[in-house]
């Protein structure tokens, strides 16, 4: 049992605790929205009428007191077409949006979880900005960046198992067999994958599988998004297959038979995450500033990215 | 029917060249778009107020913010809302972006920005970037549109994340739980936070 199969307990225990508490807040999105399949239906013929159906409660944007122009500085373009033209209409751009409203209707179903999610999410972000964050920024103080890059060369190099199996087993043999080159050419000539020449001299790059992945490309739903405590968004699927990629870890194998937390594994493994955190320092923090609902940004923005690597 | 094979002939030819040309000219805008920002914010002995004005520039020139304003909000939302609504939300939405923009290119300082050729499917272009950064380098999918005779951008996908779906899905969320006031309130609150906060 490595941290992750014990951080995949807690959360699966935790899940069940909050699932009771989620599922009653569920049907009550459902009820709250407003719009008709008759309107849906409409919108084809309604055009710029600028019909007022929306209604503009109390804290309506003209009676707040704040006109919109103090707020900021950032002028909108002038030349800002505010009239498109016919082409420009949403049945143009149909096949890559759809109707977000549509579609959301549909998705939001999909999260049971929510309550458990969002708690979740505010846990990870606390653990962030309380713990992470400050190690990092000791930690990037002390080691130089270079070799701190090196380092998360290394420990990727380290994974190339994970990669190398899935892709294998999704039938994807020459990105396989560029995965084993990596692993040939950094570990010996890249001096145990310190260095990455495979993808400087050969321009070999990494094809990131893991077995969420695999069980997509044969057709696996994602199920329900879940947020996992410390390792962040997830869904039913990918959660799954942390289990078959922890045994191909190195890092995680350190950990295997042991009782005890062993140092070492725990070691190398804080060593990874921090290390990670080091240099990513401020794309959390834009992505949290740049969300208006971070949970959903985070939830969403996983799923177009799993959906997307899957597809590749 | 010796001057429709010409037609067919002439047209076969020409087509073809057109297409490419569509391409270059894509390619030619994002690049040169791309370098000069990645220029400006570069540039040491400008004040931070000028770099974001010139950046700023640059957005309103190379993306359809009106557009993507429209497309975010989604069909529904979007058709019923009055016009008074629409260029409100507009403005606040287009504000919006350009604070993303701002924000994501300090990240992007000291990157070194790779470029792939551009590919056309049907109406779009899409042109794929890497900005390689001190860990993975991040792809950016450029999405383009020709709105009359100029390509401009509708969409940008960073690491397969398309922002219109992701803040088509966020406001829905607001819109779902709220009313149109609860949006637009939140909008503003997120505007003037990140003007009082500028990131380090």
């Amino acid at each position: 049992m490595s941290i992750k199969n014990f951080c995949l307990t807690v959360s699966l225990i935790v899940t069940l605790l909050f699932a009771g508490c989620a599922s009653t807040g569920m049907n009550t999105s459902e009820q709250s929205l407003q719009y008709s399949s008759n309107e849906a239906a409409a919108i084809d013929t309604d055009k710029g009428k600028g019909t007022e159906r929306l209604e503009n409660g109390p804290s309506s944007p003209n009676t707040d007191g704040r006109p919109v122009s103090d707020l900021t500085s950032m002028q909108a373009p002038d030349n800002t077409e505010r009239n498109l033209p016919e082409n420009e209409d949403f049945s143009e751009f149909e096949k890559e949006f759809g109707d977000v409203s549509i579609d959301a209707r549909k998705k939001e179903v999909s999260d049971p979880l929510k309550g458990y999610n969002r708690f979740m999410f505010n846990v990870n972000d606390k653990l962030y900005f309380w713990i992470l964050k400050p190690a990092a920024i000791g930690y990037k103080a002390v080691i130089p960046e270079g070799g701190r890059v090196s380092l998360s060369r290394f420990f990727k190099n380290l994974s190339f198992p994970v990669r190398f199996v899935n892709n294998m087993v999704q039938g994807k043999l020459e990105r396989a067999g560029i995965e084993t080159a990596r692993f040939v050419v950094n570990t010996t000539i890249g001096l145990l994958g310190f260095f990455d020449p495979a993808d400087e001299w050969y321009h070999f790059k990494p094809y990131e599988e893991d077995f969420g992945q695999t069980l997509g490309h044969y057709g696996v739903g994602d199920g329900f998004p879940l947020q996992l405590p410390l390792l962040g968004p997830s869904n039913a699927r990918d959660t799954v297959g942390i289990v078959p990629d922890s045994f191909l870890s190195p890092i995680d194998l350190l950990y295997q038979g042991s009782a005890l937390i062993s140092p070492i594994f725990l070691g190398a493994y804080i060593l990874e995450i921090v290390n990670k955190t080091s240099l990513n320092i401020g794309v959390y923090e834009n992505f949290k500033k740049e969300a208006l609902d971070p949970y959903t940004l985070m939830r969403d923005s996983y799923k177009q990215n799993r959906d997307a690597r899957i597809k590749e | 029917m010796k001057k429709i094979f010409m037609l067919i002939f002439l047209l076969a030819f020409f087509v073809q060249p057109a297409l490419s040309g569509d391409v270059q000219e894509v390619d030619l805008l994002i690049r040169e778009n791309v370098n000069k920002v990645l220029k400006i914010v570069r540039t040491g002995d400008l004040s931070r107020k000028d770099k974001n004005e010139q950046v700023m520039e640059v957005i309103n020139r190379i993306f359809n913010l009106p557009l993507m304003a429209k497309l975010t909000l989604g069909q529904t939302h979007w058709t019923n809302l009055s016009e008074k609504q629409r260029t409100e939300f507009t403005d606040l939405f287009i504000k919006q972006m350009q604070g993303i923009y701002l924000n994501q290119l300090e990240l992007a300082v000291d990157a070194t920005v790779t470029f792939e050729k551009p590919v056309r499917e049907g109406t779009r272009v899409y042109m794929l970037t890497r900005a390689a950064t001190k860990d993975e380098p991040i792809k950016i999918l450029y999405k383009l549109y020709k709105n009359s005779e100029k390509w401009r951008i509708f969409d940008v996908e960073i690491q397969d994340v398309s922002i219109v779906k992701s803040y088509g899905l966020q406001y829905n969320q607001i819109l779902k739980e709220g009313s149109y006031a609860d949006l637009i309130r939140k909008m503003k609150e997120k505007i003037e936070q990140n003007e009082s906060t500028p990131s380090k």
